[in-house]
């Protein structure tokens, strides 16, 4: 059957205590935790408590049904329609079917089945309790009596009056499978053929009967008015002495110890025939305790009227304080004497010897409220020796004598005390170092001190015989006598709280954030590089199973067996430490450290300590407890709450994706560390953490696998929960997309290749033109140069013989058209070569030009543009650089100015360039255009002409001269 | 001695001009009348000057060497016209004597030459040296581009591609690329780059 395997899995999974609550240990010293509205409850009247298949614990109260997994309440995710969040319910039934069923105040019967909450049933009045019988049949008692499910609908059983208004646990079903029912009128048992009849009525003598409950080994406990009965539903019940009525609730943990709560006097516990008792005085939040439920590993649930929900349960930790029984709750040590039972001393608060699981108070040598126990240690007989800052005491079994009172004694002031195993005795002091009476009984006059002024705060003696003394500042030892002492290196500085010798030898001292250990290889100096907190480390113990136990003014420490070994061996290693506080057991984190021995281990393997509220002991751990289970609760995105199955897809722009997750264990839930991981995201665990959330930003489309393991301190990985995501790609991450993304990049890449080239081409066109025009400047000037050179040279040659005066001049003028044609040349390939820069305008080329010619000359210069400088045809600026340069040299060469001006006036139709200079002017008698070789004027002119331009001279004798240039654009062509 | 040879000198370049009168002047059989650097003022100069011979450049500013000759050719068809130019394409030859010129020289011809060339066209005779002679010998006469595929071939000339030459034609590309091939057709040759090379080179067209 299905019901069959889910609760053996259950049962596998969930940790199985050795116990339920111990019975042999008082109410006081289990732990208890109660959590009201502040914490997260809805409300504080709690009315049921049932586990729910899945384990989770499942809560109903007043205002509503929630789900606790030991750390959050949170509602049930499930169709809001039903209101679950906000109804006062009051009564719940897990089936074994995994079907959950909810009553409510206001009489709805709803079934859940599946996720799918279903309204099964609307009677007029409450639901007071809900059953599975052992036929899997579903029993309702209501204010309108007794409901069975058969065939999909409730169905009243006819013929029973309905129970008392404030009876809620009415129901129960026996060994036998038979169904009891409590009614107003009394006990009612279903006979088995459709009827129930009337077994026990309400009388005087046992009062109304409330509640039943089955007994494991047979028979009923009865809850009434009057108190707690055992009966089998026959005979009268017998009464449970010592607990009053009227006890509402009653049920048998697993180890047959009974509860029962007694509506308004707290609860009581009945086991091995004693009676103990629990109520606000002790501490409990509500005397009115309406429901108790066991779950299974083994807590106590409360359900209160008032005081919410609790959980008792067993820590491996157990306090013994004054609550216990003990005069006083500062414990300060813990020694065993030779036989192997433990002594306890405190502070003002008694001596006491530890005899099976209780404390048995001794004599002490003072009134109780006087005497501090500082140091105990044990003479050969095996009588106990106190030390303490008045001296000794010593006790032969029935009465102390009193050493070293008085100024005299050097030694009064007791901070640790040792006998070793030849009978001597150490007394360490506080400030007056170490004496040693060898004959075991303190000497008068006293020795002389060892390390005097120290201040000793421990003494142990090795099995090597070594008797080792920590002090305020560091560690001495005293060498057995015969031995030399091994060269061992500086002894660290620094207080030893204690000193300890381990299972292999290994001395082990204490201090302010390290642990000394001191072996065969050397010493080996553990501190918080290997993980260990920084704070006071007081006493070192070791457990049967080679675990140490190291106590602290901040709690307890566990440091793991293999990791400590490992820690030994290679430096760089870190210890696996778990820390025990309050949450498990703990009364105080405040251990004592000051008193010597401030700790030891019983010969049942428990280890104590003493605390600042009493001592603790923590009990060996008799197996390994599995890991918690691991739970995906939730899983959220920005587009909002998603359902949970097995596979989830996440649409395309799925961001902020948040995970919860949590581990069921109502232990100690704050300590279960958590490691996650998402496939295809992370390559390996995160970082353990107790964080019970994952938050993803954005996922990379494509199926993912998210895992989760738990693990308690010190325990291993369970295994993992696991939920399959898929991220639909968005649009730009799907593959043809990204296809025509690159379609469209080759294609844009394609198209700016193609206008590139068109660019270069055009430029290489341009490029071509300027060329062309070059070359074929080049061609007709300096060609047509070249045959003016040449018919000069034969015109010459043709005058040379008849008129060499002639011939002289044509020379002369040949002369000067070379000189022309080779500035001409150089113009063209500078040109060709591109020297011009780039940018250059034509009022920089003429800038350029005049600074050029009048360099050194001492000659002022000075250009002015008008209008707005256009970009012209290259071949018009070209002509217009050539004629200004031309006027500008022919000016220096023969004006001899001071100054030359020149001029650019831009306008729409024409280009106007004017050079005009102060120097020596010329005449009309001067020649330039002539064969004197003054070519440059008609040079100007032709290019201006070339154009269509025109050029203006203006000259006088000493009055300067104005050239003047003027082209019409091309644009204006008219 | 017969009156000197009155010459008329239609020249841009200056110094050309200036060596020109250097050579004329040297010899007493001829007189420079005229000159002008405009290709415009070639007929009126003709025209108020009377020259004998007009010795005339093809590249001038304003309208070109060959508008120039045919003008004068039409007004003054017995005067005698000297082409003295740069340009050494077949056609360029071609079509200034199919203009109405009576000689052709290229500028590098030498005094000598040019002499003899002046007499000539003096006398009405045809004065074409043997270089140019084998020129016109060489030209293919059927190359008869029509002027919208001399455009098309000037564009292409520079650089254009058909889509260009479209726009500055104001026709369209289709269009441009019939031209083209028609033009292929006919210069005989097998891409546009190896027509524009012929094309320069035969002076069809100048790059002007």
């Amino acid at each position: 059957m299905i019901s069959r395997t889910v609760f053996g899995l259950l049962a596998v999974l969930l940790p199985q205590a050795a116990r339920a609550l111990d019975p042999a240990a008082a109410i006081s010293q289990y732990h208890k935790r109660y959590w009201q509205v502040e914490e997260g409850l809805p409300q504080s009247y709690v009315t049921a408590i049932r586990p729910s298949p899945d384990g989770y614990l499942l809560v109903g109260t007043a205002e509503g049904l929630v789900r606790f997994d030991g750390l959050q309440f949170r509602p049930l995710q499930v169709d809001a329609s039903l209101k679950l969040a906000n109804r006062w319910i009051s009564a719940l039934l897990t089936a074994r079917d995994g079907s959950l069923w909810v009553g409510t105040f206001d009489g709805e019967l709803i079934e859940l089945r599946a996720g799918k909450l279903r309204s099964k049933h609307k009677t007029g009045g409450s639901i007071f309790d809900l059953m599975e019988d052992s036929r899997g049949v579903i029993w309702a008692s209501t204010r309108d009596g007794l409901l069975h499910y058969r065939n999909g609908g409730f169905l009243r059983q006819p013929g029973l009056p309905p129970p008392s208004e404030t009876s809620w646990n009415v129901l129960a079903t026996d060994s036998t499978g038979g169904l009891w029912v409590v009614t107003s009128a009394g006990l009612y048992q279903d006979t088995g053929e459709g009827t129930l009849r009337l077994r026990l009525p309400n009388t005087a003598r046992q009062g109304s009967l409330l509640t039943v409950h089955a007994a494991r080994s047979g028979g009923l406990w009865l809850g009434t008015s009057r108190g707690l009965f055992r009966g089998d539903g026959k005979g009268a019940p017998v009464a449970v002495a010592g607990v009053p009525g009227p006890v509402v609730s009653v049920i048998e943990d697993r180890d047959g110890v009974v509860w029962a709560a007694s509506w308004g006097h707290g609860l009581y516990r009945a086991a091995h025939g004693k009676v103990t008792h629990w109520s606000t005085a002790e501490g409990l939040p509500d005397d009115s305790i309406r429901t108790l439920t066991e779950d299974g590993g083994g807590n106590l649930w409360l359900g209160m009227r008032s005081g919410g929900l609790g959980r008792w349960r067993d820590t491996r930790i157990v306090a013994y304080g004054m609550n216990e029984g003990l005069a006083g709750d500062y414990a300060t040590i813990v020694a065993p004497d030779p036989a192997g039972n433990l002594w306890m001393g405190t502070w003002r608060g008694g001596v006491y010897r530890l005899a099976g699981d209780k404390l048995v108070s001794q004599p002490v040598p003072l009134p109780t409220m006087y005497f501090t126990a500082r140091a105990l240690a044990f003479d050969p007989k095996g009588n106990p020796w106190f030390g303490n800052w008045e001296g000794l005491f010593e006790f032969d079994g029935r009465r102390y004598k009193h050493h070293g009172a008085g100024p005299e004694t050097p030694w009064g002031r007791v901070s640790a005390l040792l006998f070793d195993r030849g009978g001597g005795l150490w007394v360490g002091t506080a400030g007056r170092g170490l004496y040693r009476f060898t004959q075991g009984r303190p000497e008068t006059p006293p020795p002389p001190a060892l390390f005097p002024e120290a201040e000793i705060t421990a003494l142990l003696e090795g099995s090597d015989g070594t008797v080792w003394a920590g002090t305020s500042n560091g560690l001495r030892r005293i060498p057995p006598p015969g031995v030399t002492p091994r060269q061992l290196a500086q002894f660290p500085s620094g207080a030893v709280h204690s000193l300890f010798e381990d299972s292999r030898g290994r001395i082990w001292a204490a201090s302010t954030g390290s642990l000394l250990v001191i072996d065969a290889a050397g010493q080996h100096l553990l501190d918080s590089r290997h993980g260990l907190p920084d704070h006071s480390l007081y006493r070192v113990l070791e457990d049967q199973a080679g675990t140490f136990w190291v106590s602290s003014p901040r709690g307890i420490y566990e440091l793991e067996s293999a990791s400590v070994e490992r820690v030994l061996r290679e430096a760089s290693a870190r210890l696996s430490i778990a820390s025990y506080g309050q949450e498990d057991g703990l009364r105080t984190i405040e251990c004592h450290g000051l008193s010597q021995p401030a700790g030891a281990r019983a010969s049942d393997g428990s280890i104590w300590f003493p605390t600042a509220r009493g001592f603790v002991r923590i009990r060996p751990k008799t197996q390994r407890t599995a890991p918690p289970r691991v739970l995906i609760e939730e899983l959220t995105t920005n587009l909002g709450r998603r359902e949970l199955a097995p596979n989830v897809n996440l649409g395309a722009g799925t961001r902020n994706i948040e995970l919860q997750f949590t581990a069921l264990r109502f232990s100690t839930p704050g300590k279960i560390r958590f490691r996650y991981r998402m496939t295809g995201l992370d390559s390996d665990w995160m970082a353990a953490s107790t964080l019970r959330t994952a938050r993803y930003s954005q996922l990379p489309p494509g199926p993912h696998v998210f895992e989760v393991q738990a693990q308690d301190p010190l325990g291993d990985w369970s295994g993992a929960a696991s939920l399959v995501l898929y991220q639909e790609p968005e649009f730009r991450q799907t593959w043809w997309f990204v296809l025509l993304l690159g379609m469209a990049a080759a294609a844009a890449v394609w198209a700016m290749y193609r206008w590139r080239l068109h660019a270069v081409r055009g430029r290489y066109a341009a490029v071509i033109e300027e060329r062309n025009r070059i070359g074929r400047e080049w061609h007709d000037t300096l060609v047509a140069g070249f045959s003016a050179i040449s018919l000069q040279l034969e015109a010459a040659l043709a005058n040379l013989a008849a008129r060499p005066d002639r011939a002289s001049e044509i020379l002369e003028m040949t002369r000067r058209m070379v000189h022309h044609y080779r500035a001409e040349a150089r113009r063209v390939i500078w040109d060709l070569r591109d020297n011009r820069p780039e940018g250059e305008t034509l009022p920089m080329a003429i800038e350029n030009a005049l600074d050029r010619v009048v360099e050194h000359r001492g000659i002022q210069t000075h250009v002015k543009v008008e209008g707005e400088p256009a970009m012209l045809p290259i071949e018009l600026q070209h002509n217009m650089l050539r004629i200004c340069q031309e006027a500008i040299s022919n000016s220096v060469r023969h004006a001899n100015p001071a100054r030359i001006d020149v001029e650019l006036v831009y306008r729409a139709d024409q280009l106007m360039a004017v050079v005009r200079d102060d120097g020596r002017g010329f005449g009309p008698e001067d020649d330039f255009g002539g064969t004197a070789g003054h070519f440059g004027l008609a040079v100007m002119r032709e290019r201006a002409r070339r154009h269509g331009g025109a050029l203006r001279i203006d000259s006088r004798p000493g009055a300067g001269t104005t050239v003047e240039a003027t082209i019409p654009l091309p644009g204006a062509k008219g | 001695m017969s009156e000197p040879v009155r010459i008329l000198v239609v020249e841009d370049q200056y110094f050309f001009r200036l060596a020109l009168r250097t050579t004329i002047d040297t010899r007493a059989d001829m007189r420079i009348v005229a000159e002008t650097a405009q290709g415009d003022e070639a007929l009126p100069l003709c025209l108020s000057h009377k020259p004998d011979v007009v010795i005339m450049d093809l590249r001038l500013p304003g309208i070109s060497g060959f508008e120039a000759i045919a003008r004068i050719h039409r007004e003054l068809p017995g005067l005698g016209i000297l082409v003295l130019s740069n340009y050494e394409g077949s056609e360029d030859v071609h079509r200034a004597l199919s203009a109405g010129a009576l000689a052709y020289l290229t500028k590098d011809a030498g005094a000598e030459i040019l002499v003899e060339a002046i007499l000539s066209v003096k006398a009405g005779k045809r004065f074409v040296p043997p270089a140019i002679g084998a020129l016109l010998a060489e030209r293919v006469p059927a190359v008869q581009l029509t002027g919208r595929e001399r455009d098309v071939l000037r564009l292409l000339a520079r650089g254009c591609s058909n889509r260009d030459a479209g726009e500055q034609l104001g026709i369209s590309e289709n269009t441009v690329r019939i031209h083209v091939s028609r033009i292929l057709d006919k210069l005989g040759v097998t891409d546009r780059t190896q027509a524009v090379l012929l094309a320069i080179q035969k002076g069809l067209v100048h790059v002007d």
